[in-house]
């Protein structure tokens, strides 16, 4: 059984989000990828997929309790002790100057 | 597209490996196999001329036709893969097993080693189950050859990362073969011929059954280790490694316990998924395969 239902499921809960930070926070991931995110999410010619992460990973700072924490965890492997820990880390590395999405 | 290797100093300096043509020959004979690997019930080299699925390519012939640009390497022919192990295993241990392995063989793994990717270093038969301990546990990474210590990484100036698992194909040939069986397999392919450039994402990582690559007993050629939870918990138990690398990172006593890790054996591995991850090559004019990792299933997820 493969338990990333993300990747077959695009339209699931926050799937852009755990794609992405499967992809670019996961232990694995190739050694400049965490820095390469941080431009990717600013590029001019961005791929619309990074707007779609940027909602998601708004409103999941702003209801932490929909986040499914450990699809979150599987696709990341943060280290910072909860998923609202590492998602309010990823927004501040990400969009550095933006505040923190409210309720 | 080739690693600079001499931008990894963690390196002892090259050793002899003879080339001569015995070496060659005496890859793929059993009882040469057997004296290096012989850990691993049946040596992969036996089997290289059965199909890992019936009616399928055996072995032998997909890694005959490996072609490194389809993995996004560098092209490669059998002298300069000879070449390449023979000035580098000395300082680069992940290349210890090439002496062993037959010329095709040999050719696989020279590529994979080439590369910007860290499949062989991380993931290949010369990583012991001490160091696959060791990365799960203490985050020390298998790429350093020598004075590895907790979260030190071989490549990047930040803390090494783990998953919840490290793990390892114990043999040379059933690494090359999973490699090259691998970057033929349509989902991979998928990946690979993805257009690369600026403002291009990398591929999301391609989970292959390990079966598809090594056959129904490929798990026999994998084992590992797996972070024990903390209080049933493997977000605390994350939290918790990092507590105690940073501790021992800065010189201070740490107030965690050290983390502790349950050994993975090869029943463990039934069932489990080949994953292949992505990045861009040097430059950024195709994909390539970061690394490629053996990942069991949890129990508690079957």
């Amino acid at each position: 059984m493969d338990d990333r239902y993300w990747q077959q499921d695009p339209d699931a809960p926050f799937a852009t989000l755990l794609d992405l930070v499967e992809t670019y926070c996961h232990p694995e991931a190739y050694d400049e990828a965490y820095d390469d995110f941080k431009v990717a999410v600013h590029l001019p010619e961005r791929d619309p997929i990074f707007d779609r992460f940027k909602e998601q990973l708004a409103e999941a700072i702003r209801d932490p309790s929909q986040v499914p924490v450990d699809a979150l965890l599987r696709a990341a492997v943060y280290p910072d002790g909860s998923a609202e820990k590492f998602l309010t880390r990823l927004w501040r590395d990400l969009y550095p100057g933006e505040p923190l999405p409210t309720g | 597209m080739a690693r600079d290797i001499s931008a990894t100093p963690e390196r002892p300096g090259p050793a002899e490996v003879p080339d001569h043509p015995e070496r060659r020959r005496g890859a793929d004979r059993p009882d040469r196999v057997d004296a290096a690997f012989g850990e691993v019930q049946e040596p992969y080299a036996r089997r290289l001329d059965r199909p890992a699925q019936p009616g399928g390519d055996t072995p032998r012939e997909t890694i005959r036709r490996f072609d490194p640009e389809r993995a996004g390497l560098d092209p490669i022919t059998h002298d300069e893969a000879d070449r390449y192990v023979r000035d580098h295993a000395g300082d680069r241990p992940s290349l210890g097993h090439s002496q062993f392995v037959g010329p095709d063989t040999r050719r696989v793994l020279a590529a994979v080693d080439r590369g910007n990717g860290h499949a062989l270093e991380r993931h290949g038969s010369t990583v012991t189950p001490e160091m696959t301990e060791n990365r799960v546990t203490r985050l020390e990474d298998p790429a350093i050859a020598e004075n590895r210590t907790p979260g030190r990484d071989a490549f990047k100036s930040g803390t090494h990362a783990c998953g919840d698992s490290a793990t390892r194909i114990r043999d040379p040939h059933a690494f090359a073969t999973c490699f090259a069986q691998g970057v033929e397999h349509p989902d991979v392919r998928a990946s690979l011929d993805r257009p690369c450039g600026r403002g291009e994402r990398p591929p999301p990582s391609v989970r292959v059954p390990l079966t598809d690559l090594l056959g129904p007993d490929g798990h026999q050629y994998c084992d590992g280790h797996r972070i024990e939870p903390v209080e049933g918990s493997r977000e605390a138990a994350y939290e918790r490694r990092a507590a105690w690398v940073g501790a021992v990172r800065e010189g201070r006593d740490p107030d965690v316990p050290e983390p502790t890790a349950r050994h993975l054996e090869a029943d463990d591995f039934r069932d489990a998924r080949v994953v292949f991850a992505f990045r861009p090559n040097t430059d950024r004019s195709a994909w390539e395969i970061s690394t490629m990792y053996v990942d069991p299933v949890r129990r508690d997820q079957q």
